[in-house]
């Protein structure tokens, strides 16, 4: 079986070292919810089809990221480099916008 | 059940974490370009909150009932789905796979998290997880064993790993003891992690607690 | 045209490539057999950067027994694993 370090690191059948499955139930949050709805939208649109947020993810997101990042985190991510790629948002524009609504908030 | 919210909750946005300043972010970016309106993001997120599992519960329920509808279900779930007024979603197709005395089916996406959405809405943590997408297909009996399912040995387990584009729901047995249940209570019977294949159908009230239809099975009830 | 039919037995490619694909490592080298065509499905492979798809691929569910593909496998004899995997990874196997 191919080892870890030689896959991709979101093809997880059989990857070793996985303990118990924590069975907790997380109700999505609102933002979580959010981010899902965007992402369906973009692919309603015909902007990004899942598997180029796929591709985005895998590329973009380190082994470590990934298995520290939450799920959405990543989702946030892949959407992040799809709309650069497509030159919907500049580089760091996301950046320069979470930054413009912090000022905004305590302004 | 959360109702679909068109602002967040002040509680969501005490202290906003980093991943929801990013999500704001985007979100305005996103409505200034004109990629998208805020109306359509609320309309988007009402759709995925109609999507749950009741919708799932209720095509097995018929199932159950309606052994031709259950035909036609299994030879073209979607067809069979558009009988119940329930639309699937472009861009994937949905299969059902059929629990029966020797066969008992689970599904993952080891590759990411594909999961029949217009029918159970959005998947549970767990499923998601990296544990369950690793373990489900390397040892998937010690999995339904966490779960509270043992299942004999003369079992098949069948996992089934969706990779592309087809989605997967798992038919589960009908609880033994439910001859005398309406459809509706039929539907409350059925978990979302029986669909799923983590988990049997809930017995019926007054009902043998260990389903006969396993050998050696045993469950735990589950909600 | 689809080059397999239900029971053919069919060995999965060995690959790694740069882009976006969805060959899972655990069944790469392994042998299973063919239990259903689904259909003709855009390549996600082209999908993935862009591109539409096209032509269109054979995608069919394939079936494993689990013994073979796990050393150890710590279950019964006759579990299975089935999985949908594009034409282009197959190659037939003999009888």
């Amino acid at each position: 079986m191919t080892p870890p370090e030689n896959r991709r690191p979101n093809d997880r059948g059989g990857w070793p070292g996985a303990g118990p499955i924590d069975r907790s139930e997380h109700e999505p949050t609102f933002w979580e919810r959010r981010v899902d709805a965007m992402q369906q939208l973009l692919g309603r649109k015909g902007i990004a089809v899942t598997d180029e947020n796929r591709a985005a993810r895998e590329r973009t997101i380190s082994l470590q990221d990934y298995e520290q990042m939450r799920y959405y985190d990543r989702w946030l991510i892949g959407m992040q480099t799809v709309l650069v790629g497509k030159g919907i948002l500049a580089e760091g524009e996301l950046e320069r916008k979470v930054a413009e609504m912090e000022a905004r908030s305590s302004g | 059940m959360s109702e679909a919210h068109e602002h967040p909750h002040p509680e969501d946005t005490a202290v906003p974490t980093d991943f929801e300043k990013r999500a704001g972010a985007m979100f305005e970016l996103l409505i200034q370009k004109r990629v998208f309106t805020a109306d359509e993001v609320r309309q988007q997120m009402e759709l995925m909150e109609s999507r749950n599992p009741a919708l799932g519960a209720k095509v097995v329920a018929k199932a159950w009932v309606d052994p031709a509808f259950k035909a036609r279900l299994l030879e073209d779930p979607q067809a069979a789905l558009e009988e119940l007024g329930i639309a699937w979603d472009k861009g994937t197709q949905l299969a059902v796979v059929e629990n029966t005395p020797e066969v008992h089916n689970a599904v993952v996406c080891t590759l990411c998290s594909c999961y029949p959405r217009p029918l159970l809405g959005v998947p549970p943590s767990w499923y998601k997880s990296l544990a369950y997408r690793s373990r489900i297909v390397a040892e998937p009996r010690d999995v339904l064993l966490e779960f509270g399912l043992r299942l004999g040995e003369d079992v098949e387990v069948r996992v089934h790993d969706s990779t592309a584009d087809m989605r997967y729901l798992v038919l589960p047995m009908r609880p033994s003891g439910a001859e005398r249940l309406t459809e509706p209570e039929l539907a409350e019977l059925v978990s979302r992690d029986s669909m799923i294949g983590a988990a049997q159908a809930a017995p019926a009230p007054g009902g043998p607690t260990r389903t006969a239809s396993y050998a050696d099975a045993s469950v735990e009830r589950h909600n | 045209m689809a080059r397999f039919s239900p029971g053919d037995r069919v060995r999965v490619r060995i690959d790694n490539p740069p882009h976006h694909y969805r060959t899972p490592a655990y069944v790469q080298g392994k042998t299973g057999v063919v239990d259903k065509l689904w259909g003709e499905f855009r390549n996600p492979e082209s999908l993935g950067h862009g591109g539409d798809g096209l032509p269109k691929q054979p995608l069919y569910s394939v079936v494993f027994e689990q013994p073979a593909l796990w050393d150890g496998y710590p279950g019964s004899t006759r579990d299975k694993l089935a999985i949908d995997i594009y034409e282009h990874w197959l190659i037939p196997q003999g009888a």
